[in-house]
């Protein structure tokens, strides 16, 4: 891990951080653009807030990210839950 | 000689390989003579076989589906068809010939184990059926071996880590195969077929789905993305490429990209009017493409990169199939073919630094070049390769994938493309100046490791990354034609 705070560690570590940022109000802006044009200005406006109020988000991602089996069962069953609801709501069979 | 007798030989003639080599395990020399011999024949025979389509048992195709909902089991014949087309062709030729990079890697490693190379066998055995399958069943059975023998190549290693990585991957593999297998049940009991042409007629004679149907969908997607290794599977996946040998890694990373591609034409297929499929893969897939890319660009260790940089280059393959449109999806098959290349350069050299230095741990190697200058030189060349600059393959296919994306009215995604580009070139080079350049190492690196066999092989294989960058029509036209003709 101490390597990670000189040099080429730094400069992994802002990339990676900006490569967060731009995903995240990318696929925000995405999103959003397809709904409506005044959600699109205010929820980008939203994401830029929330990025700015939690970062650095990397470590949290890495965090996120081990090789735990616990973390993992757990995105697996949230997975499993939203591709039945997004499939089902999405097909009008729920809402 | 050149005909489609010889499609289901692309499966059989591995698993009787496989079985050969199993039975005269510690008879090393046996086992390198048929492991070479074998590989080398199983390339051929894709060249050899002419397209066609081989129907098992007699197959009769159902033309019409007027009353799919009373459809009974019986009134349709389940037999086993392997379609074999211009994709199919490029997939298993890229396939065959990376096995025989691995074999013959192998061999030189001393891993000349009739077991490991039975399970290399095995491997291609899967994969070959996996994208031959017309037949989801035998595509599923396909799907679990391909998951038994990768998770024995992981244990091969011997080493404690590498036995965890294979036991969650084969835990997770439970619920990936459940699911498919349960999708599949849910499908047969609705429409009562498993052809996936017969399936995709009827599907498109039913009008919307069932939730039943929609239900399966679900399944075989939470299946999808565990073959694929897409989130959430893309720590599992990317811990076996760790725990492997790099040889085998380069293998693994293949082999889930091609099952990838096959998967994902199988369902735009089955389910061809079903837009929201679709969505929730491009959803998926700009998730993957993004953590791959952070957690790449985090690690210290340049296996644990690499197999990160993997997955996030299995979602930008996936990102250009779930942009749906026929250009987004040869661009995305183009882009797997392109990426397992230079990803496989990228894990060859990785082998030779692990036989030199006895390690991959970045704060550990430097000072490469002086004592590898071409292992050096290929590495930058294959960096180059794999963030898409050109003349190189993946310039071609991120070109195309960046320019489907603003046909298909998602700009944004483009913007991602390049970004996600540059942030590959990052973490990579980080990885290349760490051990080729940076000045002080603390290592020696073993000088009985002269790396010939890996030497030659990245040669060649930068070669074809080149020649396909500089030519890429012959490859992906091929494929754009299918795509269209799919019409999925």
């Amino acid at each position: 891990m101490e390597h990670k705070g000189k040099g080429f560690g730094i400069g992994s570590g802002f990339t990676s951080e900006f490569l967060m940022f731009s995903s995240i109000l990318i696929a925000g802006m995405l999103v959003l653009r397809t709904a409506n044009s005044v959600l699109f200005a205010l929820g980008s406006l939203v994401i830029l807030a929330a990025i700015l109020f939690t970062v650095p988000t990397v470590f949290r991602v890495e965090k996120e990210n081990t090789d735990s089996i616990n973390l993992t069962s757990f995105y697996v069953v949230l997975t499993i839950a939203v591709i039945l609801i997004v499939f089902f709501a999405g097909s009008g069979v729920l809402i | 000689m050149f005909n489609s007798t010889l499609i289901p030989l692309m499966v059989v003639f591995p698993l009787i390989a496989a079985i050969l080599v199993n039975f005269l395990h510690q008879k090393d020399r046996s086992v390198k003579t048929i492991a070479i011999v074998s590989s080398i024949v199983a390339v051929l025979i894709p060249l050899m076989t002419i397209y066609g389509v081989h129907l098992f048992s007699g197959h009769i195709r159902t033309e019409s589906f007027p009353e799919f909902s009373k459809l009974l089991i019986p009134d349709v014949y389940m037999g086993i068809v392997y379609s074999y087309g211009p994709i199919q062709k490029i997939l298993l030729a890229l396939l065959t010939v990376m096995t025989v990079f691995v074999i013959f890697l192998s061999i030189n490693r001393k891993l000349i184990s009739g077991v490991y190379v039975a399970m290399i066998f095995i491997s291609l055995a899967s994969v070959s059926a996996i994208i031959l399958a017309d037949d989801f069943f035998n595509f599923f059975v396909f799907t679990e071996v391909l998951t038994v023998a990768q998770a024995a190549l992981v244990i091969a290693v011997k080493e404690t880590k590498s036995h965890k990585a294979a036991f969650k991957y084969m835990i997770f593999g439970t619920v990936s195969g459940g699911s498919i297998l349960l999708g599949i049940a849910l499908l047969l009991g609705v429409y009562g077929l498993l052809n996936m042409t017969d399936l995709s007629n009827a599907i498109k004679a039913g009008g919307a789905l069932q939730p039943i149907a929609l239900t399966a969908v679900a399944l075989i997607t939470v299946g999808w993305l565990y073959e694929s290794g897409l989130f959430p599977f893309h720590i599992v996946k990317s811990n076996m490429y760790e725990n492997a040998m790099p040889e085998a890694a380069a293998l693994l990373q293949l082999q889930s990209k091609f099952v990838l591609v096959a998967m994902s034409i199988a369902l735009l297929r089955i389910f061809s009017g079903y837009t929201l499929l679709k969505s929730v893969m491009l959803g998926f897939a700009i998730f993957t493409v993004v953590i791959g890319s952070v957690m790449a660009l985090q690690q210290t260790d340049l296996r644990k990169l690499l197999s990160f940089v993997a997955v996030g280059q299995a979602g930008l393959v996936a990102m250009g199939i779930g942009l749906g449109t026929s250009f987004s999806i040869s661009a995305g098959i183009f882009h797997a073919i392109n990426d397992v290349l230079s990803m496989a350069i990228l894990f060859f050299v990785t082998g030779f630094i692990l036989d030199s230095y006895k390690t991959t741990k970045l704060n550990q190697l430097g000072e490469g070049l002086q004592k590898a200058p071409l292992i050096g030189v290929v590495m930058f060349l294959a960096t180059l390769a794999i963030s898409g600059v050109p003349p190189f393959n993946s310039y071609q296919s991120e070109f195309r994938l960046i320019q489907s994306a603003v046909d298909a009215g998602y700009a944004e995604l483009s913007v991602l493309v390049i970004l996600l580009s540059v942030a590959t070139f990052v973490a990579v080079i980080k990885a290349f100046y760490m051990v080729f350049m940076k000045p002080g190492t603390n290592i020696e690196a073993d000088p009985k490791v002269k790396g010939t066999m890996h030497k030659t092989i990245i040669v060649i294989l930068i070669v074809m990354c080149l020649f396909i960058g500089l030519f890429p029509n012959m490859i992906y036209d091929p494929i754009y034609n299918i795509i269209v003709s799919l019409g999925v």
